[in-house]
């Protein structure tokens, strides 16, 4: 185990001073402890820079947070609070070479799970073919019988996919999970973006980096496109749960920003197999609606029929075609965690291609094989819910106690179906300000991918931060933070 | 057998309500085995009625209401013609549990093999099922299926009410007491537990001297048997389904068929529900 830490020959110290990241990969510094290249311009301001300075950033930044109130709402037992959405000053950067191959990888895995939720609920020849089994679609959670034999617009089941990227200890990349049903994110991203270029305005223009900030645009062009009738200048409205919602700033941001009607289950109604929305003008047709509502909330005629958020009808006017949804209901199924360990697969086979991007080894404990693996190797492993979202329910072997872990296999054990384990892999690290000090932080990296007529990245994305020294979960309802991600221009 | 079928709904509100959206699953699919003439549905108050074909190949029809009422009418009126099917007993008994072994892999029997919202394993059934071992001690997967079918007459008290719509098997599987939706899901329960696709038909009962009310909607069990296709059996009334059955809908359970199911807009959405069904025997046209 080498422990890289930095000792510079200056008078003063710096804030580079003592930075360590033990046999992680950093980001930042390579095991040399020498800053890569890509990072020599932070790395110098870093170095040019006084605590007091960067205290004043990151003062402005948090206060410009709390004004435009960036939040995300923590559930914890039965409580849940709101919070400032933690953001961190240092820059996450990613280059040009880096970033293509990314993108493309990201583009193939969309493709291949949108052509694989098409013919699941239509012809399902990779069932036929063998290819994944019969059972495991068919006892995912999240897979909608409804949605069989429905034709969808465009045949697009993903108009957003969020699909989380991360680099192992040895700096590999591999995707950790897909986000298929109502990815969030995307907002932090652009308020990121904002503070960073705030902070740091030379060094922003000084790298040339790619925007981020036409992502509303992107993602209105992409919901415009999927308007019955190819109807020009359709209504869209943005379908929220609410106020309560752990997203909500999100909702109410990104309406503001492509200039939708950000509304509730109750402000629209099914009329004669069309909806409308109720305005102080009586009713207006609505073409398409960016849902930010899971499946099982969407209309309590179809689906869960005591949810009160939704909107009774709509199922069936969308599956006759008179407004669209995005997403499409049931596309969770393609994000289904046991569906992911044949995400390699899938992309085989309709694209016939190598994966881009590795997917992380995993383990389903209802192969007995791995069920073995998985009893005798908890300490190394990670077991997740399949159905899980947002880090609850997850347990990491090497740091949870003997009772947990056997309760923990108990349940699995119950129920196979619902859980996979993956090997605990060392996230990369990268230089975080915290508490006037710089520290190393786990990170992964959430990009959007937009697809309107064909797939679009946004260059660069929500790059999550453990906050918690040593913790590798980064997720936002776990209290993890986010820093910006900035991708070179060339 | 030429039946004429009428099956009136009626939902009575306490107080007015203001809107509905309702879905209805009464149309009857028109096939080999059972032609359909002068099929006819009216709602009152009257609505544009819209309609599709559900995943599992059942006509629905569904509207909506705008229109403040005290009471929501549903009435459907059609003759059907059932065409006796053959029943090869000795071919269906020839049947080995083996050639039952390869369905899970299929996508058109999954469905019928997995557990499902109300045909899902619990104790009780267990007990049941244990209760019952001696007298269904079979050969074959299909004189399996027959005396399971005998058991329910003398193990079970037909008994309206003593069960609702929403009943789990595990409430009449206590009570011993239930109706035909009850019997047929703990039926199809026992049988995916043996490996048999099993699936659940809702639709009318030309009454004969029947256990079953003559005047209700009436549920079944289908089963596949490989090289033979679906055997409808009615573990109310111990019969294998021939030609009195009228089929409407088939689904995993009773959740997959209500005849109706409809959300309510209004200050008190309580209701009485009346269903009138009346099966009567036509002269052949």
């Amino acid at each position: 185990m080498t422990r890289a830490s930095l000792s510079l020959i200056n008078d003063t110290p710096s804030i580079l001073h003592r930075y360590s990241f033990g046999d992680n990969f950093d980001e930042m510094f390579d095991h040399h402890a020498n800053p890569r290249e890509l990072f020599l311009g932070v790395y110098q301001l870093l170095n040019s820079l006084t605590k007091q300075q960067l205290n004043i950033r990151q003062k402005a930044s948090d206060l410009s947070f709390l004004n435009q109130g960036i939040t995300f709402t923590v559930y914890h037992n039965s409580e849940s609070s709101e919070h400032i959405f933690p953001y961190d000053l240092i820059p996450r950067l990613i280059d040009a070479q880096q970033w293509r191959i990314l993108e493309a990888g990201l583009i193939q895995r969309t493709l291949a799970l949108n052509l694989f939720l098409h013919d699941i609920y239509h012809e399902a020849h990779i069932l036929r073919d063998k290819v994944i089994p019969v059972e495991l679609v068919y006892t995912c959670k999240h897979f909608r019988r409804e949605m069989i034999g429905i034709n969808v617009p465009n045949k697009q089941y993903i108009t957003l996919a969020g699909i989380d990227i991360i680099r192992d200890h040895h700096g590999k990349w591999f995707v950790l999970e897909d986000n298929l049903r109502v990815p969030s994110g995307a907002s932090y991203v652009l308020s990121n973006r904002e503070a960073s270029q705030r902070a740091f305005p030379s060094l922003f223009n000084q790298y040339g980096i790619r925007s981020v900030n036409h992502y509303p645009q992107l993602l209105l062009n992409a919901l415009k496109e999927l308007a019955p009738h190819g109807k020009q200048d359709p209504m869209i409205v943005l379908l929220s749960p609410g106020a309560y919602n752990s997203a909500y700033y999100e909702h109410s941001f990104l309406g503001a920003q492509m200039g939708v009607p950000i509304v509730e289950g109750r402000d629209l109604i099914v009329h004669d197999n069309h909806v409308f929305l109720r305005t102080t003008q009586g009713l207006q047709p609505v073409d398409v609606i960016y849902r930010r509502l899971d499946d099982d909330f969407l209309d309590p005629l179809i689906f869960q029929s005591d949810s009160l958020l939704g909107v009774p009808g709509l199922f069936n006017a969308f599956q006759a075609g008179n407004v669209a949804l995005a997403n499409v209901p049931g596309t969770g199924v393609a994000d289904d965690k046991a569906i992911y360990s044949f995400v390699p697969a899938i992309i085989r086979y309709y694209l016939q291609q190598e994966p881009l991007i590795d997917n992380v080894t995993t383990y389903l404990p209802e192969n007995p094989e791995h069920l073995d693996f998985i009893k005798e190797n908890i300490d190394q492993l990670v077991i997740k819910p399949v159905g899980g979202a947002g880090g609850y329910g997850l347990l990491i072997g090497s740091q949870a106690s003997d009772t947990e872990k056997q309760v923990c296999l108990e349940q699995v054990i119950k129920n196979p179906r619902n859980y996979i384990a993956q090997p605990i892999i060392r996230l990369s690290t990268s230089p975080c300000y915290i508490d006037s000090r710089l520290v190393s932080r786990h990170v992964d990296l959430r990009p959007f991918v937009v697809f309107g007529k064909k797939p679009t990245v946004l260059p660069g994305g929500l790059t999550r931060v453990a906050l918690k020294e040593g913790s590798l979960v980064v997720n936002s309802s776990q209290g993890g933070g986010s820093k910006d991600t900035w991708v070179l221009t060339g | 057998m030429h039946y004429a079928i009428s099956h009136e709904t009626v939902y009575q509100y306490h107080k007015p309500i203001k809107r509905c959206v309702m879905e209805l699953r009464m149309q009857p699919s028109d096939n080999h085995t059972q032609a359909i003439y002068g099929y006819h549905l009216d709602v009152s108050p009257a609505v544009p009625l819209f309609s599709y074909m559900d995943w599992l190949g059942n006509r629905v029809l569904h509207f909506n209401c705008r229109e403040e009422t005290n009471a929501l009418r549903i009435k459907v009126q059609f003759d059907a013609e059932i065409t006796e099917g053959l029943l090869d007993e000795s071919s269906l008994s020839r049947q080995s549990w083996s050639s039952f072994e390869s369905l899970k892999n299929s996508r058109d029997m999954i469905d019928w093999l997995l557990p499902s919202h109300y045909c899902s394993s619990v104790p009780e059934l267990v007990a049941f099922e244990r209760d019952i071992a001696g007298e269904t001690e079979a050969r074959s997967p299909w004189h399996y299926v027959r005396s399971v079918n005998q058991t329910f007459k003398k193990h079970f008290t037909y008994a309206p009410k003593s069960t609702n719509v929403h009943s789990g098997i595990q409430e009449a599987l206590v009570s011993r007491m239930g109706v035909c939706q009850d019997f047929s899901h703990i039926m199809i329960t026992l049988f995916r537990k043996k490996g048999i696709p099993a699936r659940y038909v809702s639709g009318y009962l030309f009454h004969n001297q029947d256990v079953s009310a003559p005047d209700a909607s009436h549920a079944w069990v289908e089963v596949y048997i490989p090289g033979q296709g679906w055997v409808g059996l009615d573990p109310t009334n111990d019969l294998v389904v021939q030609q009195r059955h009228i089929k409407i809908a088939i689904g995993r359970d009773y959740k997959d068929v209500p005849p109706s199911k409809g959300v309510f807009f209004g200050d008190d959405c309580q209701h009485d529900l009346s269903v009138a069904v009346s099966v009567q025997q036509a002269q052949n046209q």
